[in-house]
């Protein structure tokens, strides 16, 4: 699919076509990711409509360099950490500093946080940022440290540690929980 | 090499729900964002108003064509300014740009002497400093799609 895409993306007129072709085969996929690092559906939802807004903004000057997919998947990390950011600065501090991700977690109507899995997820909302990128696109996406250097700009090693205190924090909290 | 503990979870069970025929809907208004880029595109020239631009523009060269010497005659008016001081373009820069300056003034305010005297950096090692700049700043990635 990635390559008929390319072939769409060489013929300017063919833009569109190759848009609703990304929108067809992405867009689950991209939602799936942004949802994981902000949790809440809205918030999946809103920052989804921006990442397929600067996708289409900036799919002219896509040239191949790297994969298709990982930069997509760099344009929606960029929007989820950047949505992350905004509302950091809107939140109240809260006197614990976990507590605002995990209550986002826990509040959210479209979690079930009956399900064994609840658990994972929750102790997922409480890493770092960086750390919740990575163990997310290692564990669910199954993506190779390649690509997620693509995606994330850091260097594979970085990514190889980042993802093991990023299980060692979640293992800590499962025993803890 | 995935950690034994996760084994537990099954990792394609998803707590997180979506509203009932959510992607349907969403991939129709996904598609809505080229067509109204492409309503936005073309944009078409009154013959009128591109020879109006190009006699703008002749007459913008014509007049640069008649000062450029002028200007090239004119004396130069010596500099009076006070020279600036490194303290003061700090200080502009960090009142100015305070999102640019704000992770490393971060590090730097938030490490004491002792700290400073603690760390040996010539056995620092990247994974430490990884470690410790993910606990302790947020990360964001740069903006570039090319």
């Amino acid at each position: 699919m990635e390559e008929r895409i390319l072939e769409l993306l060489n013929q300017k007129e063919k833009a569109k076509v190759a848009f609703e072709l990304i929108v067809s085969t992405f867009s689950e996929r991209l939602y799936w990711h942004i949802r994981r690092m902000v949790n809440y559906h809205e918030d999946a939802d809103d920052v989804l409509q921006n990442t397929f807004i600067k996708i289409w903004k900036n799919l002219s000057s896509f040239r191949g360099d790297s994969k298709l997919y990982t930069w997509l998947y760099r344009i929606a990390t960029n929007e989820a950490l950047d949505h992350i950011r905004k509302n950091k600065k809107l939140q109240m501090v809260g006197t614990d500093g976990e507590s605002v991700e995990y209550d986002n977690v826990r509040g959210d109507m479209y979690f079930d946080s009956e399900m064994a899995e609840g658990k994972l997820h929750r102790a997922i909302a409480t890493l770092p940022e960086k750390q919740r990128l990575v163990f997310n696109l290692k564990y669910f996406e199954e993506m190779k440290y390649e690509d997620m250097a693509e995606v994330t700009g850091t260097s594979v090693g970085a990514l190889k540690a980042s993802y093991s205190l990023a299980v060692g924090k979640i293992k800590e909290y499962l025993s803890k929980d | 090499m995935e950690d034994k503990f996760l084994k537990q979870f099954d990792k394609h069970k998803n707590p997180h729900k979506v509203p009932e025929v959510y992607f349907g809907k969403k991939k129709v208004e996904l598609l809505t964002i080229a067509n109204e880029g492409e309503k936005t595109q073309p944009k078409v020239f009154k013959l009128q108003t591109a020879l109006s631009w190009a006699a703008g523009i002749a007459a913008a060269i014509v007049i640069g064509v008649f000062l450029y010497p002028t200007s090239q005659t004119g004396s130069i008016v010596p500099n009076t300014e006070p020279a600036l001081t490194n303290a003061s373009i700090e200080e502009y820069l960090l009142e100015e740009y305070p999102a640019s300056a704000v992770e490393e003034a971060l590090i730097i305010n938030e490490l004491t002497d002792a700290d400073l005297d603690a760390i040996s950096f010539n056995t620092l090692e990247e994974n430490k400093l990884e470690e410790f700049i993910d606990n302790n700043f947020d990360q964001t990635l740069e903006y570039e799609y090319l």
